[in-house]
Order: C-alpha cells, then structure tokens, then sequence
C-alpha cells in the first residue's frame, strides 16, 4: 500500500500507455526511422569516429595508430596556420553574419512594400541562393580581376583605382565577405515572412501613441522578427565557420594564406597531407567553436529574442 | 493536440513505405566491392564468353576513344570508363580505396603518386611487365618516367603519358613589333627580364603572364641554379640557401613587367590567343592545349624550352610532372586489368590514337614519325626530345603538397613585395622544416 501511495504521488510516476497510444508510438517511431537511421549513420557515428581519429595518425591508406592528443598538441603549439586559419574564418564569419543580417532586413522591409512587380524583385534577390557555388566562384573571378573587372571599372568611374582584389593579402578577405553578401537573398525570404507575420494592429497601436517609421521599426518590427534574425544568425554563423567553395575554387587559400578558412585547411590536411587523424582533430575543434558559439547565442537571446506568447 | 488517429491499414502503409526506403538507401551507397558489374568475378568462374568487366577512372575525357578501341579488339575484357574530374581525382581514389570500391585501374596525379605509391595501393607490375612478351623495356623512352613508378626496385606503374615539362611559349608578332629576337634555347632568365619591359604595355597586354607559375618551374629554376628545396635526407629545408634565394628572386622580379598575379584567371583558358601576352609557360608537346590557346594555331606564336636561370645552368636538369596509371592491389580482376593496361600503353594503334593528343612514352619518336602527317605539328610534338634525358619529376619532399603550399604562401608575398625574397624563404624554410619533422 505504502509504495501504492508512494507511486501515485511521484512526478516522475510512468504512465501505462493504452494500446493506441502505443500504437501510435511505434508508428511515429517508424516514421522517421529513415531520418534516425541517417542521423546515426552520417552524423552522429562520424562525429564519434571523428572524435576517435583526432587521437590517432591516420593517412587514409592504412590502419589509424592511436597518438593520444598529439594532434591537439601540435595544433595548439606548433602549428601557425591553425591559428590562422581560425583567425581568418572568425572575422570572415563575424563579418558576414552581422552584414548579412542587416542587409537582409533591409532588403525584406523594401520587399515588404506595396509595389508592383514586387514578385519579380524578390524572385531576382532570391534567385543567387539556389546558384551553384563553383558557377558563382568562377563569375566573382570576373567581377573582381583588377584590369577587366566590373567593381574596379565602377570604381574608376569615381576616379578611384581598385585594388587587385583577388591578390592582396589587404582586400581578398573584404572581397569574400562581399560575395557572401550575394546570397543575403535566402535570410531575406525568411524575414520577409516574418514581417508578414507582424500583426498591423502593433503598427496602428503605434501609430496612435505618435511613433514614427523609425520608431515603429525599432520597437515593433525589430522585436516581432527578432526570433526569425537570431535563426538566421545561428545558422549564418553555421554556415560561416564552414565556409570552403569560393577560397578553394578561386585563391585555394591565398595569396600567402589570406583566405586560409578552417575548412580549406582541414581539406588539405584530410585529402592533400595524408593527414586524416589531423584533420579529424580540426574537424573536432570546428565542432567545438560552433557549438560553444550557439551555446553562448542561445544564453544572449533570452535577453534579445521576444517570443510572442512567452511567459517571462 | 490532435486527435487523428492512425488505422492499422494506414500504419502498414506507412510501414511499407519506410520498408522500401531501406533498399533504396541501400543503393544509394553505390556497390559493394564485389556487386559493381554482372561478371564480377569472371576470373574465377568457368570458361564463359562473357568479357571480364574492368573499371578505369581517368581525367582525361578524349581518353574514352582509347577505351572504346581496346573494347573493339578484346574478346574477353570490357572497360567501363569513368571521367573524374582533376580537381577530385585523388580524393575520389582515396575514399574509394578506403572504402574497398576503388577502380581496378586509375589515373593519378603526380604529387598524389608520391605520397602513396609507398602504400601498397598499386599492384607491384614488375613480373607483369618481365613476363609479358609484347614489352620491350628499352622502348620506354623517358627515364624520369621509368623512376617515378618505381619503388625499392619494383615498378608500381606507368605513366599516363610523357613527363610534363613546360617550355615558354612566345607571339613572334609581339617580338617583331618590338623589334627583338624571339627567343631561343640559349635564354635565360635574363633575356626574359631584359625583353620585359619592352614588351609590357601597361594594362593593354602584358609581357608574361604573373609570376605565379606552375610548382615544376619554380623546381627547375632552383635546381637549374644549384639549389635544392630540401637536403637528402630530408630532414631540412634548404630554400633559404643562395642558390635557391637567388633562382627565386628572378622570377619574383617578373612582377615589374608582367600581367598582374591572380588576373589571368578572368581572362580564361586561352588568354594568349587574344595577343595580349608575350610569354607565357605552356606544355611541350601537349598539341590539343596548344590548339585551344592558340586558336588553332593561327596567331604566330611558337615555343622553346624554358629559359634557364644561367648560359649554362649550374646543373642541366629539368623538372616536370609525371601523371600515373596504376591498378589496384586489391582489385579482383587483376589479369583483365592488366590486359587493358599494358594495351593502353604500348599498343601501337592506342600509341597512334594518343599521339594526336599529347606525347607519349613509348616509342615516342616512331609514333610521331608514322602517325602524324601535318609537319608543323610532328615539328611541335618532338620540340622536347632534346630536354627530355635531362628532365626528372617533380619532387618537393615526402610531404610534397604540404611543402609546396608553405613555399607557395611566402613567395607570394614575395611577389607582394611584402617580404624581400631572402626574408620569404627564411620564413618558408622554418615552416617546411615544422613539416619535415612530423613526416
């Protein structure tokens, strides 16, 4: 009887599932079992052997030799371009994410606007997200060469001579913040939809209590679409730290390693070096930058993100 | 939350669907290493008139045509050509071999062979070759090939053609405007910094290309000089060394007159046939690149050998690079593989097919002499016969990528002028000697 009592009054008391709900368990379980089988299989399961790899030297060809964390020891201490390599994607990271979102807000508030033809602009603003990355490397070529590009034409119309863009350990970095600005159009279809999503009757409220468009922006639209911009953040800084395609196909990480990102060095490492135990060691330090980054996102927006609905 | 809920007969709709997707994502993982053709196996199984089916991955696409005409001849081998593209050539050949599905013959290029020809990849082919009655060694023409495929004594595989050396290619329209001699096999480095400025027309066409140059020019320039990138028992760099910093520093000074480094990207694959440039690097002997670069060879131009760093260099060598053909070691289909294999590189039909492209390494000088008829172009593909017995392949150390990325980053900032080109290679030579030390 005691343990009868005890049982019902515990929180963590497991209910007896009837035969439907059970049911209906198992077929939800079913249902994305191709999702779970892939996980496990492509992700998680790399991530573990990632995880083992960093700790041995490996060369692909034949069997790993367990090294303990000599990997990470050479990382930290004898090995500049790791830092480099760090150092170059943070600031192109930190500079792509922040640009991005603001140009992408921008570009979503004059989108928002009753115009006609308006389908058609944000068609074309949308239309360099779904380009092929190697297609859009070989055209930013084009359009940053220093005697026949399109930028440094533009410029010496102002009577401005360009920089050789694409050869200056200066501008090349600049440059590809500048090309990742190209594809600001698939964060720019999301805050389009969230600004949909902003009820107008916070704008009329606004309106009556005498706030101006920069007033309403600040303190209406910003706050209603600030959980779609932290998504877009979290994943631009994804997606920053992993950049690869425009520096392995137009300066493979030149000139004198300007554009070394993280991910063109643990290629090379991986599939040029012979040095796959080494580049899983990387990879897990990717891992950890990333993860920390989102971790400390997640923290700072439960001051910066309004959730509508949320009981704070 | 919703109250839908599931029949039993939607459930095992459900679950039929998720039972299909197994085998589907089964496939997707491509073959296994004994499902990839019908006749896998073919070489154990009884007598049968089915051919044995090999894969062959190669780069190079007009290859097929060779495939195609060896499919015609054999009555037992079928080859399934698959096209790789350069750029994921070797990566492609590392997961395959790592994963067991590799091809039963593949191309490789040079600096990738170095660093895994000592891995038991390739099938060692010396008996192969002892044994096979239609092998005449001697007719192998090019002794750096020979080397490169060879281990400890055993030959692990054959080049894919001859070793690739780079001549300096040159517009006799642009010299005659200039009012200069073309250049010949005497030049020097020299020469090349005498005539540049002279050829140089600011942004309008440039005397050379940048002084970004394919890894085997720098080789040659250094070696030519009596320089070496490291010592022989590969235990220290040696680019800081005058020979080499001297031998570099001449090119770095290209970059006064030459089209500025990282623009000769945009202007495409055949940026020479416009007249823009004067000089430019290009293969010896390789007359399908020189169609293309030269609009059919209708612009004037012509080449010779690169010029070397003294009128005579310090040491007469020449470095180039010497693509492989290999089969597997754990390929189950070894005696069909091989067949192909010694068919594609010394047949005379296959010889007379590859001619037309890019030179060979057997039986060369014949080939050219019986299959090629237009005389400019026979003229063309024996330019580098006279080179030849002093070129060697291009080797930059055991860890070659690695070693040739840490020259490559310090000499353009050299090419920058960011660094003096002493203070370059003392930069390259303690990075490459961090490399050295964990080889």
């Amino acid at each position: 009887m005691a343990t009868a009592v005890s049982q019902a009054s515990s929180p963590f008391r497991r209910t007896r599932l009837s035969r439907t709900a059970l049911f209906e368990n198992i077929a939800g379980y079913l249902f994305i079992s191709p999702w779970i089988v892939g996980f496990l299989a492509f992700e998680f399961g790399p991530l573990i052997a990632a995880g083992y790899l960093g700790l041995t030297r490996y060369d692909i060809l034949t069997p790993p030799n367990f090294v303990g964390l000599a990997n990470y020891d050479k990382m930290f201490t004898r090995d500049p371009l790791f830092w480099k390599s760090l150092w170059v994607t943070a600031v192109y990271s930190l500079s792509t994410v922040f640009l991005g979102v603001i140009l992408g807000v921008a570009l979503a508030v004059l989108l928002n606007q009753k115009v006609r033809g308006m389908s058609l602009y944000r068609t074309i603003y949308y239309l360099p997200a779904v380009v092929s990355g190697v297609a859009v490397a070989y055209m930013w070529i084009w359009v940053f060469t220093p005697e026949a590009g399109i930028v440094n034409y533009a410029l010496s119309l102002i009577g401005i001579t360009g920089p050789n863009w694409l050869f200056s350990t200066t501008w090349t970095l600049p440059a590809f913040v500048a090309m990742s600005l190209w594809a600001v159009g698939g964060g720019m279809v999301l805050y389009l939809a969230g600004l949909q999503g902003v009820p107008t009757q916070l704008y009329e409220a606004a309106s009556l209590d005498g706030a101006g468009r920069w007033a309403s922006f600040w303190n209406v639209t910003l706050p209603m679409i600030s959980p779609v911009i932290f998504f877009n953040f979290i994943i631009g800084i994804i997606g920053s730290f992993q950049v690869f395609t425009n520096s392995f196909v137009i300066t493979n990480g030149g000139p004198a390693n300007s554009t070394l990102f993280f991910v063109l060095y643990l290629y090379r490492h991986a599939f040029e070096n012979f040095r796959m135990g080494y580049a899983a060691a990387l990879g897990m330090i990717l891992f950890i930058v990333i993860m920390t980054l989102t971790v400390i996102s997640f923290r700072l927006s439960n001051r910066l993100v309004y959730y509508e609905g949320r009981i704070t | 939350m919703s109250n839908q809920r599931f029949s039993r007969r939607q459930f095992l709709r459900g679950a039929a669907v998720v039972g299909a997707a197994v085998p589907f994502l089964q496939a997707c993982g491509g073959p296994s290493p004994d499902s990839g053709s019908a006749d896998a196996g073919a070489d154990d199984a009884a007598p049968s008139m089915e051919k044995t089916s090999v894969r062959y991955a190669q780069v190079i696409g007009p290859l097929d045509k060779q495939v195609d005409m060896f499919n015609e001849q054999s009555d037992t081998v079928h080859v399934e050509f698959e096209l790789v593209p350069w750029g994921e050539h070797a990566d492609k050949l590392l997961i395959d071999v790592a994963a067991g599905t590799a091809p039963d013959l593949w191309f490789i290029g040079g600096p990738w062979w170095i660093q895994i020809k000592r891995k038991e990849v390739a099938l060692p082919i010396t008996e192969f070759l002892a044994n096979d009655p239609d092998v005449v060694m001697d007719d192998f023409e090019f002794p750096a090939d020979s080397d490169w495929g060879t281990v400890d004594g055993e030959i692990y595989g054959l080049p894919t053609n001859s070793v690739i050396l780079r001549g300096l290619a040159y517009s006799e329209d642009r010299f005659e405007e200039a009012g200069l001699d073309l250049p010949n096999e005497d030049w020097t480095l020299a020469d090349v910094a005498e005539v540049g400025p002279k050829l140089n027309r600011g942004d309008e066409s440039f005397a050379i290309t940048s002084p970004l140059l394919a890894a085997d020019l720098y080789l040659t320039t250094i070696w030519q000089n009596g320089g070496q990138v490291i010592n022989e028992d590969e235990s220290k760099c040696l680019l800081d060394q005058p020979e080499a910093v001297e031998a570099i520093d001449q090119l770095v000074a290209w970059r006064e007159f030459s089209m500025k480094p990282g623009a000769d990207q945009a202007l495409g694959e055949f940026p020479t046939a416009g007249g823009k440039i004067a000089m430019w690097p290009m293969v010896l002997a390789d007359w399908d690149t020189w169609l293309k670069r030269t609009a059919n060879d209708t612009t004037n131009q012509w080449m010779t050998f690169w010029p070397s760093t003294t009128n005579p260099p310090a040491v007469d060598v020449y470095a180039g690079s010497v693509h492989m053909e290999a089969i597997w070691s754990q390929s189950e289909k070894i005696d069909a593989a091989w067949e192909f294999f010694i068919w594609r590189a010394i047949n005379q039909d296959s010889l007379d097919y590859q001619i037309t492209l890019f030179p060979i390494n057997y039986r060369m000088e014949a080939t050219v002499k019986s299959a090629i008829t237009n005389e400019r172009q026979a003229d063309f593909l024996t330019l580098h016969l006279p080179i030849t017995g002093l070129s060697t392949g291009e080797y930059w150390g055991p860890s070659t990528t690695e070693i040739l990325n840490a020259f490559r980053s310090e000499y353009e900032l050299a090419i920058l002028g960011e660094k003096t080109t002493q203070e370059a290679m003392d930069a390259a030579t303690k990075a490459i000697d961090v490399i050295l030390e964990d080889v």
